[in-house]
């Protein structure tokens, strides 16, 4: 441990580490556009200028190692005057184009130019044109804004391994680009967008959809697959407008996969289900009375593991209520991928197949195609799906065997084969629209909470089974989905899983359900 | 006649005055005290005003010529191949106090422009003519127009679409 | 002709003459209320604005006629009519022209013609003193309990204005009033002696004055006020017996402005115009206009006060008439009484 001072205050760090993210864990306000705390510093842009007592030029703090006695000086006229010259120099080939620019908002260069800059260039000559192009599926480049920071290029080689990007070109014509034939198209590629410092790096799918200060930004997990990521939700006219990855280290880092990111765009779909058919009370009564006619075991419920915790704490007593037989709906599966730094994706594309697991009592989950053996038996003369995906993995044969059934009925988000032959469909809120808690696959609980409202009839199904439950006699009034994890968890509150979640219990982690 | 003393102040005579200066102070006094003069002054001034210009203007046949940096309706301007100025930056939806400016933002179909608006739609009703719109565009596109007689018989024709906003 | 068809046809003529001034009256208000605050008034309906009287008399006739619940309906209705009459019955004693043959251009040729005006045309404090009544609401009888006292406060002043030019003519008969005047001068003037003259000057504008307290007219018109009456006296009433309270202060005004040309502008005639011996139709028609003429500028002067001045506050208002008008009446009448002795002694 090296003692040092930081504008008179002393601070203790190990020595021989870079000073910058001492200072910004120190709370002292230092510009910076190369550095980023999950890539290996580079010390390039030169934004990050402060004094030093061991040295008569200012120095990068991101390249500045710790040392005893060391003295920092991060702010005055010297060190203004150098931020400043940097960027006088970065601004020369920057364009007029905040008006146009989707960074704008959120863009370092604006804040830094707005805070050191007298908004005067002293640069009369032309400036230099770079590339605008696609660099693959879902990033485009605007070069011109490009301030050659390679923090993009860094997180090809160090994040993905996958080395797309490199600075091309020399002096101010170098700009970031791919190679020729291999497009900029990793699992995890649109992460490049949001830690280019500006503009350059843009998100097709966002790509002119929402000034940023108009928008609001809310916390929440991604459904994308078990591993729960940590993100912030993008919101405007109540429609969620891009997700991106929330730094939580215990999960997900920095990061995100481009799957989950955009995993929003069929919440605001037209098949999403937005009137009620049927009632909650009168389908928990035709489910007692085919469990009646019929005896216990008649009823089965197909719940997907898509459900947070309190659905399935809520799913588990109406089962228990109607003696039903309970199959779990996963999604298709995917390959599992991991990145050299060790970022993964899941198999297994639900959320919370270890909340199922608990709440549920289980070792494995019976899969949902033992619904429809049991069907075909005859067993089974009733089905109550609660799903709140769109693209569930059905059992294959369960519409052909609705005229088999005395009752079909769904808790669903987007209407599909199942919800058309279902007598009563009640509409949920799906997962951005809604509060509840997943248990990823390492045994986190993690929460997420309503970023839009949602729309027409449709209710979380929190509510809808507190309905059927209440009619059945389980409650007499309906209370928050706070409360159920409360009840279902015993004790665990909202605040105590916090924005990053908390660990219920050893990681090792379940298959899922999926094919 | 007391009651009157409260409401009008009369000339004070100055101390140590002339006799000159105290019989005209008094009938400064007495003056206002009789009131006539004053009314008289007063009908003179009506009849002045009788036989003045009148400020009404016979409207709608005759339309008040706006004066420069009046603020009426809104317009946006086109470049010299017709397409809108506007590049779809919402500086003006920032500025506006009253939150009236709707605009949707699509990538431009042209190869030199960027970002084009694809709906820009102005309520009327809401706007104060307030001008920060204008004030707040880095591309001065948008401008208020010495334009104030547009009547419209329903509200939804007061909220000026791209077309209608282009054409004014 | 027979004097019953004379008599009637100076009857029908009269009332029309009343009536008539009615929309002319309401035309010269509203126009010349905009131009001294420089509008341009009324001017879309007919030729500048003329019928504009005609469609405000439509809105006031299809107007519901709304009685209040807790009204006296028989005084409720009664009273716009005893705001109407008595003006009209005062202008049967008004000579409004010179004569036609041997039929003298006045209703009724009454020796005492002056007092018989002065007794009708303070009857027209019943109607609104009963309209606010009736109304049974208490801003309206506020203003009607108001009108009453200014009406009897300031009759007694233009009662002794009135009395003056009947000392200066030496008659209280009008026609004989107006007679002395052709012979000697206008009363205003003191009929022809510079002796007479400042007290003639100050009783024309004492009546003047006088008059617009009688008629209720700004800025004597603390019956009606808005903010603190809500409106006045006649708060309640719409549609048509409201048009008959605007009615019967017009004519009212009308006829005390006939009763000042009378008294104190020398009626009918002006040197030059008329000849008070031609009694040929031209004449008699002359004549009319002169009178017509000599009310139209005083009327036109009610309005142009109305525009100028504020309203006085009541107290004011007491003041002015009591402790100074009167004062002011009564010295005038001692001060002709010894004037009169002094001329002809
Ligand atoms: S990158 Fe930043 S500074 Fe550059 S145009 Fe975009 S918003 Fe403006
Ligand atoms: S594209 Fe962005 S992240 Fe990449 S080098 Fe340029 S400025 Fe840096
Ligand atoms: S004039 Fe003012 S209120 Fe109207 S649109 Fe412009 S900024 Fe908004
Ligand atoms: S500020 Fe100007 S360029 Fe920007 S959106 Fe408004 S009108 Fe268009
Ligand atoms: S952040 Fe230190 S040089 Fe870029």
């Amino acid at each position: 441990m090296a003692t040092y001072k930081v504008n008179g205050k002393v601070a203790e760090a190990p020595a021989g580490d870079k000073l910058l993210p001492h200072l910004i864990d120190g709370g002292t306000h230092v510009p910076h556009y190369c550095w980023h705390r999950g890539l290996t510093p580079a010390g390039n842009c030169r934004m990050c200028l402060v004094k030093v007592s061991n040295s008569r030029k200012l120095e990068v703090a991101c390249m500045y190692p710790v040392s005893e006695g060391l003295e920092v000086t991060t702010e005055g006229p010297d060190v203004d005057a150098g931020r400043q010259a940097v960027l006088e120099y970065m601004l020369i080939n920057h364009p007029l184009d905040c008006p146009v620019c989707d960074k704008a908002g959120e863009c370092d260069l604006q804040d830094n130019t707005f805070k050191y800059r007298n908004g005067h260039s002293r640069f009369d000559e032309n400036k230099v044109i770079r590339h605008t192009k696609d660099l693959g599926p879902n990033v485009k480049i605007w070069g011109n804004r490009c301030i050659s920071c390679t923090r993009c290029v860094r997180f090809t080689e160090e994040i993905t391994g996958t080395g797309e990007l490199s600075i091309v070109n020399r002096g101010d014509h170098s700009v970031a680009d791919v190679h020729p034939d291999v497009p900029l198209d990793n699992p995890m590629s649109l992460n490049v967008v949001d830690i280019c410092p500006v503009g350059a790096l843009i998100d097709k799918n966002f790509l002119y959809q929402a000034r940023v200060w108009f928008s609001k930004k809310v916390p929440s997990v991604c459904t994308g697959c078990s591993r729960g990521c940590n993100i912030t939700g993008t919101v405007l006219h109540n429609q969620v407008k891009r997700l991106q990855p929330r730094e939580n280290h215990d999960v997900n880092g920095f990061w995100m996969c481009d799957a989950g990111r955009l995993d929003h765009e069929w919440l605001s779909g037209t098949d999403r289900l937005r009137v009620t058919k049927g009632d909650a009370g009168d389908l928990a009564r035709r489910l007692v009375a085919v469990r009646d006619r019929n005896g216990a075991g008649s009823v089965a419920m197909l719940i997907s593991t898509a459900a947070t915790v309190e659905e399935l704490h809520l799913a588990a007593k109406l089962a228990q209520r109607v003696q039903a037989e309970v199959y779990f709906l996963g999604k298709v599966r995917g390959a599992r991928w991991v990145s050299p730094s060790g970022f993964a994706i899941e198999t297994d594309k639900t959320p919370n197949t270890r909340g199922a697991l608990r709440v549920f009592e289980l070792d494995a989950l019976p899969p949902a195609s033992g619904v429809v053996d049991a069907i075909r038996a005859g067993r089974i003369k009733a089905v109550l799906s609660i799903n709140g995906i769109h693209d569930a993995d059905w059992p294959e044969g369960l519409v052909d065997l609705a005229p088999r059934l005395e009752l079909a009925a769904a808790l669903d988000v987007c209407e599909n084969d199942w919800t058309k032959v279902c007598g009563s469909v009640l509409p949920s809120a799906a997962w951005a629209e809604k509060s509840g808690t997943f248990v990823n696959r390492d045994g986190r609980l993690q929460r997420i909470q309503p970023i839009v409202a949602a729309t027409g009839t449709a209710q979380p199904d929190v509510v809808w089974l507190q309905q059927m439950l209440i009619e059945l006699g389980e409650r007499r009034t309906a209370i928050s989905a706070e409360g159920v994890l409360r009840e279902a968890l015993r004790g665990i509150d909202y605040r105590q899983i916090g924005q990053t979640g908390v660990v219920l219990d050893a990681p090792s982690a379940p298959a899922g359900v999926g094919k | 006649m007391e009651s009157m003393e409260s409401t009008y102040r009369s000339p004070e005579t100055p101390r140590g005055a002339g006799v000159g200066l105290r019989l005209r102070s008094w009938l400064a006094r007495l003056s206002i005290r009789v009131y006539l003069p004053s009314i008289a002054a007063g009908l003179a001034k009506t009849m002045e005003w009788m036989v003045r210009p009148k400020a009404t203007l016979e409207y709608p046949e005759v339309q008040r010529v706006s004066r420069k940096g009046y603020r009426g309706e809104h317009r946006l301007k086109k470049d010299d191949q017709g397409r809108p100025n506007c590049v779809a930056c919402f500086m003006c939806a920032t500025a506006c106090p009253a939150e009236c400016i709707e605009i949707v933002a699509m990538p431009a179909p042209w190869p030199d422009r960027d970002k084009v608006p694809v709906s820009f739609r102005i309520d009327m009703l809401k706007c104060i003519y307030c001008g920060m719109c204008e004030e707040a565009c880095p591309c001065d596109a948008i401008e208020l127009t010495p334009t104030y007689t547009r009547v419209a018989t329903s509200r939804d024709e007061k909220v000026y679409d791209l077309v209608k906003l282009l054409s004014n | 002709m027979t004097p019953w068809l004379w008599l009637a046809a100076k009857i029908g003529f009269a009332f029309a003459y009343l009536v008539g001034a009615v929309p002319v009256l309401i035309m010269m208000e509203r126009r010349i209320s905009a131009f001294i605050q420089g509008r341009q008034g009324p001017n879309r309906v007919g030729p500048m604005g003329s019928l504009q009287p005609l469609a405000d008399i439509i809105k006031f006739l299809t107007k519901e006629f709304v009685v209040p619940l807790r009204a006296d309906r028989w005084l409720f209705v009664l009273s716009p009519l005893l705001v109407f009459v008595p003006p009209m019955l005062g202008f049967a004693v008004v000579p409004f022209g010179n004569q036609y043959g041997d039929e003298l251009l006045q209703i009724a040729n009454l020796d005492i013609g002056v007092l018989f005006s002065m007794s009708v045309l303070s009857l027209g404090v019943y109607g609104i003193t009963l309209g606010g009544w009736a109304s049974n609401n208490k801003y309206s009888l506020l203003g009607s309990l108001r009108a009453s006292a200014q009406l009897i406060s300031y009759e007694l002043s233009l009662g002794l204005t009135i009395l003056l030019a009947v000392m200066i003519a030496g008659t209280v008969d009008p026609v004989r009033i107006v007679q002395w005047q052709i012979e000697h001068g206008w009363n205003l003037f003191g009929g022809g002696s510079l002796w007479r003259l400042p007290l003639g000057l100050m009783g024309g504008l004492l009546m003047f004055i006088c008059a617009l307290a009688e008629n209720n007219r700004l800025p004597f018109d603390l019956a009606e006020c808005e903010a603190e009456l809500v409106g006045g006296y006649h708060t309640e009433y719409s549609s048509m017996s409201f048009a008959m309270f605007f009615m019967g202060e017009y004519i009212a005004m009308v006829v005390m402005s006939g009763l000042i040309t009378t008294l104190y502008l020398g009626g009918w005639h002006f040197p030059g115009i008329t000849d008070p011996t031609d009694h040929s139709w031209v004449g008699a028609l002359l004549s009319i206009g002169v009178f017509t003429a000599k009310v139209y500028v005083l009327l036109f002067t009610y309005v142009w006060v109305r525009w100028t001045l504020p309203r006085f506050k009541y107290n004011q208002l007491m003041d002015l008439g009591w402790k100074v008008f009167l004062p002011i009446a009564l010295f005038n009448l001692a001060a002709m009484a010894i004037v009169g002795v002094i001329l002809e002694g």
